[in-house]
């Protein structure tokens, strides 16, 4: 799967059209992530993990629509 | 001559050319300049002056990683206003642009929003009148300009780099619409850049490199090398990059070897000199150095050189009467692994 923040959403579905993988799960955070406080980039890892671990937790064929 | 029938989708498009360039702009292939309509007979032309098949596949372009033909060159080549004795540069220039090294998709995408620079080296660039002296990084030259737009049509065009949402550049800046330059090698007192990397001095070729906006590196004031190249240094000072591009104007290149100076000796004295200093960051600042660069155990005293090496400056000669050379920043990260660009130089045929 792959982490994006939500500012780069359109290129992430471009790159899954371009290779061919429609239902690659992509998990997508708030942006930005670089000039945020350090707590706030602790407070959008808290709310994505429990999101994550279920995308890898699902049987594959799942994953895109869990994400 | 090319054979094969070209086999690209045909458009009616209107006679009228504000008509036409509307519908350029509605289709998205348009870089805001007016396009030449890519018609059957300029396409034709262009595909004439290669002996390349036009369905070979030169190479993929992200970030759609759309498959770059030699006809599609050659449509995009009439597009971005270039002659059809441009077309072996235009191959070239895309073999480069999709070699792995470059790294286009990082350039693509990445809101830091670099240009890709072409430099020509070799014979080609008086043979398509390619302007490396005055105004070499200006307005004038049909081949700078076109060539250089090309880059920038290719991206659209083929790879699907959008701005806003494909192409993430927070400003870009006017080199994206076209960066093109010939090296002045008539007036260089050292080897051109091609015979720097390993090719004859009578082959062509052109090298894609990440470029960000220039910053003059003037100076009227020095009469040596020392000086010239101290000042140099300074205008090169900050965060550093995978490579770093120093063009330097003939009357400070005369002065630099003058005093004894080789390619090499430049390159360590600027590289000595022009330096991120540590001691000069905000705390937060000092803090993400560290961490993002690890591997260089950075204290409060450290500096962290333009580039990892010496030999990754480039340097080369052009423009004009005068005292003014430039700087030109590299995009991308220096990293432990050798940076996330690298500039490409592929030989030109026919």
């Amino acid at each position: 799967m792959t982490l994006i923040t939500h500012a780069f959403d359109a290129l992430a579905k471009s790159e899954k059209e371009a290779f061919g993988a429609p239902d690659h799960p992509v998990l997508v955070v708030q942006h930005p992530i670089g000039t945020v406080k350090l707590e706030e980039v602790y407070k959008r890892a808290d709310a994505a993990f429990e999101k994550l671990v279920s995308i890898l937790l699902a049987p594959e064929a799942a994953r895109a629509k869990v994400a | 001559m090319a054979t094969a029938v070209p086999q690209a989708e045909r458009f009616e498009i209107p006679d009228d050319l504000w008509a036409a360039q509307a519908f350029f702009e509605e289709k998205g292939w348009s870089d805001g300049l007016p396009i030449i309509p890519p018609t059957e007979e300029r396409v034709a032309q262009m595909l004439a002056a290669t002996k390349r098949d036009p369905q070979q596949v030169i190479g993929a372009v992200p970030p759609r990683w759309a498959q770059a033909t030699v006809e599609k060159i050659a449509i995009n080549g009439v597009m971005a206003g270039c002659k059809p004795e441009y077309m072996p540069v235009l191959i070239a220039a895309v073999e480069a642009l999709t070699d792995p090294k470059l790294n286009l998709y990082a350039l693509q995408a990445t809101t830091g929003g670099p240009a890709v620079m072409l430099i020509i080296n070799g014979p080609i660039r008086k043979a398509i009148n390619v302007n490396g002296g005055s105004n070499a990084l200006g307005e004038g030259w049909r081949a700078n300009a076109t060539l250089g737009r090309f880059v920038q049509l290719v991206k659209r065009n083929i790879g699907g780099s959008y701005p806003g949402t494909t192409c993430k550049a927070t400003l870009g800046w006017p080199g994206k619409y076209s960066i093109c330059i010939g090296e002045n090698e008539e007036a260089s007192p050292w080897e051109p850049l091609h015979v720097e990397r390993g090719f004859k001095k009578d082959e062509s070729t052109v090298t894609a490199i990440s470029a960000d906006a220039s910053v003059r590196a003037s100076d009227l004031d020095s009469s040596k090398a020392v000086g010239i190249l101290t000042n140099f240094a300074h205008r090169m000072e900050g965060p550093s990059g995978p490579e770093a591009i120093m063009v330097i104007c003939p009357e400070h290149a005369r002065i630099i070897a003058g005093d004894g100076f080789s390619k090499k000796d430049v390159q360590k004295f600027v590289w000595e000199r022009a330096a991120y200093r540590m001691k000069d960051l905000p705390d937060e600042t000092f803090a993400q150095r560290v961490k993002r660069r690890s591997d260089l155990k950075l204290t409060r005293e450290s500096v962290i050189p333009v580039t990892d090496k010496p030999e990754d400056i480039l340097v080369i000669v052009a423009g004009g009467d005068g005292s003014q050379s430039q700087y030109i920043h590299v995009w991308g990260q220096s990293t432990p692994e050798g940076g996330s660009t690298r500039s490409v130089t592929k030989v030109i045929r026919d």
